[in-house]
């Protein structure tokens, strides 16, 4: 597995192999699997979030957050400010994550609460873009290696590291994928996982009553439009004067420091107000 | 490093809304499904710490019943668990417990009953979907469920190691990790045993035909 960055791109340079074949090389190295096994186990997620993403635009569902149902609907109604593509990502996003809590199957990436920025922004990108499959594999390929390395080398869990380890990952990991989908370089792409991630950096864990549905179904939001953005910005050529393995590390330091009632225990952030508290005895009663 | 594949990343298919409290719990129920061999008739469900918080917000019951019905959790049949085991006819109870500070704080008691049999079992999640199962009838376990293992309880006397890893050996199978847990008072011990490759019955036949040994069940996974 890359140690760094640094390591997966010099690697792929050196043996002269794209980036998503770098990935296939290492990941078949380090789990003694088969090209065939890596390509079809890839498919099998490809599928799950697909299929979340088409099931949650249809499921009616029944959040025990009263306030936050049919929110993503919403994002259904012709844009003001937002092109419709974009507006429908946010859409795409937000929908798979309130079928995740009506118990949907999805695949998280990197985690449950954070599964709707990379399959939205990933399958846009690809209508955006008219896209086959096998450049849409190659892309969450290269994605998913950028998730394992941040994953190596900070945290991908909230409450470990806060939200900048879910939906910053996410985020980082999205703008990676689209950045490659649409041909950037890898430089391109190293530039748009420094981008996205510093853009969420210190981005906290508070989750109202502790359930995955509030910030979290508006939060996967943030995550697609800064994927957008991100990966927009790096493929224009703008750079971050921090190198991506910098900004990873400078993530795991912000994840250590922020306390704990930030990092997933619901007793900080927006999960410690008036009408947090509230919905929190409302759901969970007498405790 | 933590992750060694991509796919520990972007490989978790599953049931939402939480990979701890509700995917870990299905795969708690589905291994304790797997051990009983069976859906069982009547199932006792005990809620420790925040399993019994938030269990209603973060749908572990339903995630539970559908383990227990043989789901993994990424079967899409789990949401609709709880009619299913009533079509199945399986009696099911949740109650809270408190089982001290030594349990994770996502711990559940598990008292299942089939026609013939009573096995009980204590399942942590333990984060990211992942779980321990902690104990099986109050002898201390603490597999994880992701290789193929097996799961024995016989009479503490010498030389039952040495039968059972030679039968192991015998049938071509690489112990990869391996724990013995003894209750002197009792005077039984429990072993479990992860193995490299699928544990075919023949395999579990031979175990079982040891002298002194009382239970063996089988995981492959
Ligand atoms: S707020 Fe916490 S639980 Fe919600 S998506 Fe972010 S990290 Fe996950």
């Amino acid at each position: 597995m890359y140690k760094n960055l640094k390591h997966f791109l010099n690697d792929s340079k050196e043996n002269k192999l794209s980036l998503h074949e770098a990935v296939i090389k290492e990941e078949c190295l380090s789990t003694d699997k088969t090209r065939d096994f890596v390509l079809k186990r890839a498919k099998k997620s490809l599928d799950a979030m697909l299929n979340s993403l088409e099931k949650g635009n249809t499921l009616d569902i029944n959040l025990p957050i009263k306030e936050v149902i049919e929110q993503s609907q919403l994002m259904m109604k012709s844009p003001t400010f937002l092109s419709k593509d974009l507006k429908e990502a946010v859409y795409w996003a937000m929908s798979i994550v309130e079928y995740s809590n009506g118990m949907g199957i999805i695949c998280a990436a990197p985690t449950a609460g954070s599964s709707g920025v990379f399959p939205a922004v990933l399958f846009k990108a690809q209508q955006m873009l008219d896209k086959t499959e096998e450049d849409v594999m190659n892309a969450f390929l290269v994605g998913s290696m950028v998730g394992a390395i941040i994953g190596n080398n900070a945290t991908l869990s909230g409450s470990e590291g806060g939200c900048q380890a879910e939906v910053g990952v996410a985020s980082a990991m999205a703008a990676s994928t689209i950045t490659y989908l649409a041909g950037g370089t890898p430089s391109q792409v190293e530039q748009s996982v420094a981008l996205s991630l510093k853009n969420l950096l210190g981005l906290i864990c508070d989750p109202v009553a502790g359930l995955v549905i509030s910030p979290c179904i508006k939060r996967n939001a943030i995550g697609v439009m800064n994927a957008f953005l991100a990966a927009e910005m790096a493929l224009s050529g703008v750079t971050s004067i921090i190198p991506a393995d910098e900004v990873i590390e400078a993530m795991m330091k912000v994840g250590l420091a922020l306390p704990s009632n930030l990092k997933e225990t619901g007793t900080g952030g927006i999960a410690d107000t008036p009408t947090g508290r509230r919905i929190k005895k409302e759901i969970f009663g007498k405790k | 490093m933590k992750y060694d594949s991509i796919f520990d990343v972007v490989g978790h298919i599953m049931v939402g809304p939480s990979s701890s409290h509700t995917a870990g719990a299905c795969r708690i129920g589905y291994i304790a499904n797997i051990l009983l061999g069976e859906i069982p008739v009547k199932a006792r469900i005990s809620l420790h710490g925040s399993f019994a918080e938030t269990y209603r917000g973060h749908k572990t019951d339903i995630a539970l019943i559908g383990g227990l019905l043989g789901f993994p959790p990424e079967d899409e049949r789990i949401p609709d668990s709880f009619n299913i085991a009533d079509k199945k006819g399986m009696q099911y109870s949740f109650t809270e417990i408190d089982l001290g500070s030594d349990y994770h704080p996502n711990s559940v008691l598990l008292e299942l009953e089939s026609k013939n049999e009573k096995l009980s079992i204590i399942g942590c999640s333990i984060g990211g979907g992942n779980i321990v199962i902690k104990e099986i009838n109050g002898l201390e376990a603490g597999f994880d469920g992701d290789s193929p293992t097996i799961i024995e309880i016989h009479k503490d006397v010498r030389g039952m190691v040495a039968n059972i890893t030679s039968a192991i050996a015998m049938h071509g199978l690489q112990i990869i990790e391996m724990h013995l847990s003894r209750n002197i008072r009792k005077g039984i011990a429990l072993s479990w045993i992860e193995c490299s490759a699928p544990i075919s019955d023949e395999l579990i036949e031979t175990i079982r035909d040891i002298p002194e040994m009382i239970n063996v069940r089988c995981l492959n996974v």
